[in-house]
């Protein structure tokens, strides 16, 4: 067992290999009962009076350790001394990671996984007491900490390539493992003993390269490049999505209480609402005589106005432009609108198109006295009548659809992107919640 | 405090557009009017162009 309780690292002991006489020094002497030479790749073990006897051959390492055997940093709140190497790979398939053994003087031992660049700082129940809590069934997932843990991997690691010391005789370690994932953190389900119930938990959380880097004093050109998406690497777009989707909800009802504060203070009312007898003008095709209307008054500095224009055709069109006038200034606004409606029965069916009536919207009219110009034409000269009515500080619906889909543009592109990048993170996993094309 | 940290970028595009939007409802002002709009540029000692709806009033 690693020595643990105490208040700083222990002195560390130099030992000869008793195959090439290589030094070896060792940062837990009185903990780690096996070691390797790095000179022989002799697997040592320290028997009785700390004799070393050679177990047998550790096969040599592919990879250069990025981070040194000895180097001290401070990480996730603790003194952490890397006093191990290993190199795994999962068993029948070619998915190979590194693992660096850090050692604490107070709690033992933790490590650091990096598989393609993607760094997890991986403690076990010394650190994390409540893992303690966890028992070995067979989940799809794990609650925990408030967190809902979903599996991403199962595999049977295997060490292929050891350096360093070890409380525990890690060549011989055939851990079966289940990997469940709740980004930034990851808990390891191991079992030692395959057809046993019993487990080891471990709980991870994604480092990033630079944080370790600056934590051991180690050259971060040394760190290997970032590939694809970590099974725990945080997402940056989960970060913004999850930032502002309980914000949106929130400023949607503001638009909605602004929009009812408006409304009392400027309450809707009609200004017009009249029939009017219109004359065909006999010298004209199609044209009637233009005609002025009564006078309204807007008492508002700026209002909005809806018009709608309604008359009773049938099968027929009428197109009228209608000018607002300030009496004041003559400043005045012009629209034409046309209305069309047909309607019939045909093969066994009836059908009907276009409307009797149009509507138009008129923003930011200034106060003052106001009359209507208005010039009609229609295909049918037995017209009797147009309809105007006029609506000043309608409730402008436009303002409020485009206002509530500005402020949901980013919140769905932050929701999509988050969604993708999810996507590609399970596309490495045999559990992955998304549908996969086969 | 720390959603409202990491959304103040949004936030404060979301308050422009808010604070336009209560202009907007509080002077009658569309954010887009009926297309068919035009006003004239020529009144009463006025002869400033506004928009590209000018026309000469009738």
């Amino acid at each position: 067992m690693a020595t643990i309780n105490l208040k700083a690292f222990p002195y560390s002991e130099d030992v000869t290999c008793p195959k090439c006489k290589n030094i070896i020094t060792l940062y837990d002497p009185e903990g780690s009962e096996y070691c390797v030479c790095s000179s022989c790749n002799s697997f040592i073990r320290f028997i009785a009076n700390d004799t070393p006897v050679i177990q047998k051959n550790a096969p040599p390492i592919k990879q250069q350790p990025v981070l040194k055997l000895g180097s001290v940093g401070l990480f996730n709140g603790y003194n952490f001394k890397v006093i191990g190497y290993i190199e795994k790979k999962e068993k029948d398939a070619g998915y190979a990671w590194r693992e660096y053994i850090l050692y604490n003087y107070e709690k033992g031992y933790a490590n650091f996984a990096e598989y393609d660049g993607h760094w997890t700082f991986v403690a076990g129940k010394e650190f994390y007491p409540n893992l303690e809590k966890l028992s070995a069934r067979s989940w799809e997932f794990i609650d925990f900490e408030d967190n809902e843990y979903n599996l991403f991997n199962k595999y049977t690691a295997i060490t292929t390539a050891i350096l360093g010391e070890f409380d525990w005789d890690i060549l011989y370690e055939w851990a079966k493992t289940s990997e469940f994932v709740a980004p930034p953190n990851i808990i390891y389900k191991e079992q030692d003993k395959p057809g046993t119930s019993t487990a080891d938990f471990y709980l991870g959380r994604y480092a990033e390269p630079r944080e370790i880097a600056d934590a051991f004093k180690t050259d971060i050109k040394l760190f290997p490049e970032k590939i694809g998406i970590g099974a725990n690497q945080p997402s940056v777009h989960a970060k913004r999505w999850f930032s502002v989707y309980k914000l949106t909800p929130l400023l949607v009802v503001l638009v909605a209480v602004i929009g009812f504060i408006s409304l009392y203070l400027n309450p809707q009312h009609m200004v017009m609402d009249n029939d009017f007898f219109i004359l065909s003008d006999s010298t004209k095709v199609n044209e009637f005589k233009p005609f002025v209307t009564p006078s309204f008054t807007l008492d508002k500095s700026s209002s909005a106005l809806e018009f709608s224009i309604k008359s009773d055709i049938d099968n027929n069109w009428l197109e009228t432009t209608v000018v607002l006038v300030n009496e004041k200034d003559n400043q005045s606004w012009e629209v034409t609108e046309s209305i069309e409606y047909y309607h019939g029965y045909e093969d066994g069916e009836s059908w009907s198109e276009g409307s009797q009536e149009a509507n138009v919207l008129l923003s930011g009219i200034p106060g003052g006295k106001y009359h209507l110009n208005i010039y009609p034409a229609s295909g049918d000269t037995r017209n009797k009548s147009i309809h105007i009515n006029i609506n000043a500080n309608p409730v402008v619906w436009r303002n409020v659809w485009v206002t509530i889909l500005l402020l949901c543009l980013y919140p769905l592109y932050a929701w999509l992107r988050m969604r993708n990048y999810e996507k590609r993170r399970w596309m490495n996993s045999d559990y992955s919640p998304y549908e996969t094309d086969k | 405090m720390n959603t409202i940290k990491a959304a103040r970028i949004y936030l404060v595009f979301a308050l422009l557009i808010i604070g336009y939007y209560t202009y907007a409802a509080l002077n009658g002002i569309a954010f887009w009017e009926s297309s068919s709009v035009t006003r004239n540029t020529e009144y009463n000692n006025n002869s400033r162009v506004r928009g590209v709806h000018a026309f000469y009033h009738k």
